[in-house]
């Protein structure tokens, strides 16, 4: 069916790692070849999807997958990825050209110099295989490439140069909260965006739809359809409609091909020199774990038995009240500023770092809900909709949760999609590292609320996703208890690369994305010394 | 009446679709308007010309990497001619520059010395090419024999909005694949005699007047370079003089600005969700709320349209509501981007995201609700543009 069925580099995933890297080796000539399990979509399609989508709250909802590669869906659920508990890891991922990038809200971080050595320095989790410093220059590639734009002060990450866009203006929202906080010693700094403060690279500045996810609707935001159309540009090819689900070696333990299948479930096996895996940190294991030989019993690259093991995300709590002064959230983009004092100390030898976010959300819809269950009706209803919305405040958190192997993606034995591929499943539990970061937050959470008079106080204490999935190939010198080294390369098959939130051996607490980004053109400069020895 | 002119030359319009936007330095104070700086915006040559000598990367036509004389300057200016004896063609406006003053052409000489070639020995001397002498009419007021010579001279208007040679002079100049340079003669519905003198001046000033029209392009990159630089005093003798230029039209129904409504339908596009596997509908109306609503309003009336940077409206717009659609298709294919005083008004290209059929769509919606709706746009249209 597609005519390329061979190429120098093949990529599994178009996402914002596989075109990165596909976009940087294409443009220096290499032979790439970027297969994408999910179809071809337009942003209208998506704008207009959400538009008609009755469940506004769920950015899953105005992507309804193609039966044959399918994503996780909430409303409702269809059971994928499979939860094993005892906690539950609602991921929100997309398996579509772009990926899941699509509706990310464009929070652009930079980790701290300390996450990347919690080991040595705090005796918790573990070290990277490569330092901050190492990673800088990329950082600030990645951030040249989405046009970020954040503050040059606040955050205490290294910069060797300036964000290349000047920082988001904040909404009159943010700036209340942060004039209102500041007396009782919060910071509150914008976030880094790689949503355009100003027209850049053909595409416009944000126009306030506040509406970033689950789809901006101009492209304002850097998203899978920029990060796809550069990677065409340069050269390379995308398949899509190709869902790989065999990985494939020789007697060496080199990988020789990948086999893929089409909607109509016909099988196909593309051959190339380089295999880069960009399919996300929970399809990569899996892709890993189902690619088992009688070589490889245990799936590829998992001698160390730490495939799908590991995993992470920012599980997260929230507060919400009325404060006593209106302060009028919702417009603008939906996220712009945060509280950064509780990221980083030496309290992380006992408890979970956090960032506490503070949510820009037009909320009519959940207020409305809220009233019409306390029986609020008529006239009466539409003026305290009117009031509660100007008054609605949502401070929310991201916890740095160490990486623990019993916290895993396996293959479920009993789901598999329309093409006879296995569902993965997720076991997951939160342990008393993040339980007592979470007490600490709430405190302050309280003490947010008493600042602005706060009434009708709601906690959310049970932990909230926030779709940033790391750790499941994690990377590390030792090729007994990491998947891949310090270049990404997997310590088992000299030619298999991995690039995705999977490689990350810390969580930090500050959102993956430009990490991972980061992390993918260090290793497009890598493969292409790789490809240039032929 | 809509003039074809096919030109074998390079077209003024493709150059100047082709320029890179460089940032100006903003707007400058008002200056006295007979100083080299103003004559040099007054002329509009950064439009085409950045003033380094040799090539830079602003993507601007470069000038000789030698400095020429003043005899030679002026030659270039009034005959179109390189030092070498070679023809710089149409592009360069000289048919228009040969009217400038043998005064102010000295004047545009020193600052094209001064700013390209500083330090060098300025060459003048020897005769200057015979200047088309410019003939002020006696009977009128000097506030419009001023507007003759900045729209007739140095501002060199019929450069893109007259038809080719012979034609009527500002009744507009329609290029077969590019920009169209509207009628600008007083014709109240073939031109603008329907706008109010302030109305061309704010359009002269900042590029949108709202209920109007905006400008992009190549008016775009004028407003930004010369016409927004210039005095209050000099914009309004622009707009007396075109107020009073021969109307000439073709018994057009309406003002291009006239029509339109705003759409009124987008809640019966509501429909149940379509799976990403499946195609999504291509009916312009969908389109037109998928693309374009986000910034320029579900009723098409825009969002914040009277500001500089702001979101046009489309309805009762020059662009959508002309009876070519030139101009709405070239802007939904390459976009724009034009500072205005410090704001940016920019609309990025869909040539790469959408392919003809769906361009021809979403113009026909347009141009159907909110513009002439005898104007129908087919995808062959949307391809010769590209
Ligand atoms: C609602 C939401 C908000 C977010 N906000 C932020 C934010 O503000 N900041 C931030 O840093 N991060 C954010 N994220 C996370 C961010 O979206 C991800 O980190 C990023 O998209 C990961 O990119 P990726 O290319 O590694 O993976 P993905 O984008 O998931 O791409 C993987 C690709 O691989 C394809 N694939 C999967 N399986 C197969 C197969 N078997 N064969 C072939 N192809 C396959 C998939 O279809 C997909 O296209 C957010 C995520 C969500 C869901």
């Amino acid at each position: 069916m597609n005519e390329k069925n061979s190429a120098d580099v093949v990529i599994v995933g178009s996402g914002v790692s596989g075109c990165l890297i596909g976009s940087r080796l294409a443009a220096k000539g290499a032979d790439v070849l970027i297969l994408e399990a999910g179809p071809r979509v337009t942003r209208s399609h998506i704008v207009e999807n959400f538009r008609n989508s009755p469940y506004k709250g769920d950015f899953q909802s105005p992507y309804p997958p193609a039966p044959y590669a399918i994503h996780p869906q909430y409303s409702p659920s269809n059971n994928y990825p499979v939860q094993a508990g005892p906690h539950g890891y609602p991921a929100g991922y997309m398996r579509m050209v772009g990926g899941t990038l699509w509706h990310w809200a464009g929070m652009a971080w930079r980790m701290l110099p300390s996450d990347f050595i919690m080991k040595s320095k705090y005796g918790v989790g573990r070290d990277w295989a490569v330092t901050y410093d190492e990673l800088e220059p990329y950082y600030y590639e990645a951030e040249v490439e989405m046009g970020v734009g954040g503050p040059e002060e606040g955050w205490p990450a290294p910069r060797s140069k300036p964000f290349p866009n000047p920082a988001m203006a904040l909404p009159s929202f943010d700036k209340k909260v942060g004039d209102t906080i500041k007396p009782s010693g919060y910071n509150l700094i914008t976030e880094p965006v790689a949503r355009n403060t100003r027209p850049f690279d053909g595409r416009p500045a944000c126009a306030g739809n506040s509406n970033c996810m689950p789809i901006c609707p101009i492209e304002a935001q850097y998203t899978g359809e920029t990060a796809v159309r550069k990677a065409e540009k340069a050269g390379a090819v995308i398949h899509e409609n190709c869902v790989v689900y065999k990985i494939e070696h020789d007697n060496k333990g080199r990988i020789s091909a990948v086999l893929y299948k089409t909607p109509d479930g016909s099988s196909h096996r593309v051959k190339g020199k380089i295999f880069v895996l960009a399919a996300n940190a929970i399809e990569i294991p899996k892709l890993l774990l189902i690619s088992a030989s009688s070589k490889y019993p245990d799936g590829m690259a998992n001698s160390s038995g730490q495939v799908g093991r590991n995993l992470m995300d920012h599980p997260g709590t929230s507060v919400r009240f009325l404060s006593k002064e209106p302060m009028y959230p919702g417009r603008g983009p939906m996220r712009a500023s945060c509280i950064p004092d509780f990221c980083d100390g030496d309290f992380r030898k006992e408890r979970a770092a956090v960032k506490i976010n503070l949510g820009n959300y037009s909320s009519a819809r959940g207020i409305t809900e809220y009233l019409l269950s306390k029986g609020i009706y008529g006239e009466k209803l539409n003026s305290m909709i009117r009031d509660y919305a100007s008054r609605w405040v949502i401070f929310n958190s991201m916890f740095d949760i160490l990486p623990r192997p019993e916290n895993r993606v396996t293959v479920s034995g009993s789901f598999k999609d329309v093409l006879g591929i296995p569902y993965p499943e997720i076991h997951y539990s939160i342990d008393d590292y993040v339980d007592k970061g979470a007490a600490f937050t709430r405190g302050h959470f309280g003490k947010l609320a008493e600042i602005f008079g706060g009434t009708e106080i709601a906690y959310t204490d049970s932990y909230m996703n926030n779709n940033h999935m790391m750790g499941t190939t994690i990377m590390g010198d030792d090729p007994k208890d990491s998947v891949v080294d310090r270049d990404l390369r997997t310590h088992d098959h000299p030619n298999l690369f991995i690039a995705s939130g999977s490689v990350m051996a810390s969580a930090g607490t500050v959102n993956s994305t430009l990490t991972i980004s980061a992390l993918c053109l260090r290793l497009a400069d890598a493969l292409l010394k790789e490809t240039a020895k032929g | 009446m809509i003039f074809h002119k096919k030109r074998h030359i390079a077209l003024y319009g493709a150059v100047l679709a082709m320029l890179v936007f460089v940032c100006g330095c903003g707007k400058k104070e008002k200056t006295a308007s007979d100083t080299p700086e103003y004559l040099y915006a007054a002329a509009g040559c950064a439009e085409c010309h950045s003033l380094t000598s040799g090539d830079d990367d602003s993507g601007k036509i470069p000038l000789n990497t030698e400095a020429l004389t003043e005899a030679q300057f002026a030659s270039a200016l009034r005959q179109g001619k390189l030092p070498d004896g070679s023809d710089m063609g149409d592009i360069m406006p000289w048919k228009y520059y040969a009217r400038i003053t043998d005064g102010d052409t000295v004047k545009l000489y020193e600052y094209y010395m001064k700013t390209a070639f500083p330090g060098e020995k300025i060459s003048v001397g020897g005769a200057l090419p015979a200047a088309s002498p410019f003939k002020e009419d006696t009977s009128k007021t000097p506030q419009y024999n001023r507007g003759m010579y900045l729209v007739e001279a140095l501002g060199r208007c019929g450069a893109c909005h007259s038809p080719e040679e012979g034609g009527k002079p500002l009744s507009g100049g329609v290029y077969e694949t590019e920009w169209t340079a509207y009628n600008i003669t007083s014709d109240p519905a073939a031109g603008i005699g329907k706008w109010s003198s302030e109305d061309i001046e704010k359009y002269l000033k900042d590029g949108v007047v709202p209920g109007k029209g905006n400008a992009i392009s190549g008016m775009g990159l004028f407003v930004e370079v010369s016409s927004g630089l210039l005095s209050d005093s000099d914009r309004k003798a622009v707009a007396v003089y075109l107020k009073s230029a021969a109307p000439y039209g073709g018994g057009e129904e309406k003002a291009r600005f006239e029509w339109g409504e705003p759409y009124d339908g987008v809640n019966s596009l509501r429909k149940a969700m379509v799976r990403l596997d499946k195609p999504e509908d291509k009916d312009g109306a969908v389109l037109y709320n998928g693309y374009c609503a986000s910034c320029h309003g579900f009723t098409g009336e825009g969002n914040d349209s009277a500001a500089v940077g702001g979101f046009p409206s489309l309805t009762h717009n020059s662009t959508v509501g002309a009876s070519e659609p030139n101009n709405l298709i070239m802007v939904i294919l390459n976009g724009t981007e034009r500072t205005y005083g410090g704001k940016t008004a920019f609309m990025p290209a869909f040539s790469g995201e959408l392919d003809d059929g769906e361009i021809a769509a979403i113009a026909s919606f347009v141009t159907g609700r909110f513009g002439n709706p005898a104007v129908k746009i087919t995808p062959a249209d949307v391809k010769k543009f590209r």
